[in-house]
């Protein structure tokens, strides 16, 4: 039986209530299923390259950006390890990640955006972790992104990202 | 018969919404600048992509324009696009794809946003003609045909 848990952090940085509904700005939502029994390496395992990594990294924030804005978590759930689809249904996702669907924090720019700063790609047991942070003209986006293997395929396992607002 | 299907590689599906009278704009809307056409395409794409993958259309469907939701539903999409699905005609790496040629964006005599052009990745060669129109602001998804062709190895 892999245990899990769900960890939910929602930040605003110090800002106190008022100021929270007035800005909405910071939030820092994580999400990760932590599966040990999965973690267990059965086989040496290969860090994709930089490219492979990039795409990785865009496309899973472009799925969860698309969930957020839509409100609907089927499809990344549905695109997610069978680790994370065990643990996490698509109701809970929406009600962890309300503070982006809420505040319409769209991260489309992502897509295009160049990395402000990134470290490199490690193996964590069996899973890939991907970390950096873009900046756009409206967002600094930090990102924490695990992945495992599925049927030879990088599957995300884990998302923790936090978008701030940037001042204008 | 036999040919056509051998060569399922090769599909295109276009999606089209015909909605002259809602896309009338009511004001002329600049043509986004570069960078925010690219963010527009690759997105788009990429949601395109995500529903082909899932076989779940929903979340396309709730991104596209108003227009477009009051004529389709997620199941008629999933019909419309099954030959991505069955042929496994999926294209991630349009996330990072240098663009192989594009046309100057254009507004068309509906007041729709036209951005055409081509990706190359490693597996397949990407055709795109998407339409969008402003819904409060922003600009939306009507009209979608994508033609995806796998390249021989």
């Amino acid at each position: 039986m892999p245990s899990g848990w769900l960890f939910l952090i929602i930040s605003y940085m110090g800002l106190n209530m008022k100021s929270i509904r007035a800005t909405l700005a910071t939030a820092i939502v994580a999400l990760f299923a932590v599966t040990f029994v999965s973690l267990a390496p059965a086989f040496a395992i290969d860090i994709p390259d930089d490219d492979d990594q990039d795409i990785l990294i865009r496309n899973t924030l472009m799925t969860f950006n698309d969930a957020n804005l839509s409100g609907n978590y089927s499809v990344f759930v549905a695109k997610a390890s069978k680790e994370f689809q065990s643990q996490f249904t698509a109701e809970k996702m929406a009600a962890a990640f309300e503070a982006f669907n809420k505040n319409k924090a769209d991260l489309s720019d992502l897509v295009t955006a160049d990395y402000d700063s990134y470290e490199k790609a490690r193996l964590d047991g069996n899973a890939l972790v991907l970390i950096g942070v873009f900046k756009t003209d409206d967002f600094e986006v930090k990102y924490n992104l695990r992945f495992l293997q599925n049927d030879d395929v990088w599957k995300v396992s884990s998302i923790n990202v936090d978008a701030t607002r940037t001042k204008h | 018969m036999k040919s056509i299907r051998a060569n399922l590689a090769i599909c295109i599906v276009a999606f089209f919404v015909l909605a002259i009278a809602w896309v009338l704009p009511a004001f002329a809307a600049d043509i986004p600048d570069d960078d925010a056409q690219d963010v527009l395409i690759r997105t788009t794409l990429l949601t395109f992509n995500d529903a082909n993958m899932t076989n779940n259309y929903a979340v396309m469907l709730a991104r596209s324009s108003k227009q477009f939701q009051s004529q389709f539903t997620a199941d008629k999409m999933a019909a419309s696009f099954e030959v991505f699905r069955k042929n496994k005609l999926f294209f991630e790496e349009v996330a990072t794809a240098d663009y192989d040629s594009s046309e100057k964006a254009t507004i068309d005599k509906e007041g729709a946003l036209v951005l055409v052009g081509v990706f190359k990745t490693d597996d397949l060669q990407v055709k795109y003609n998407l339409r969008f129109v402003q819904n409060d602001g922003a600009w939306r998804m009507i009209g979608l045909n994508v033609d995806a062709t796998k390249k021989k190895q």
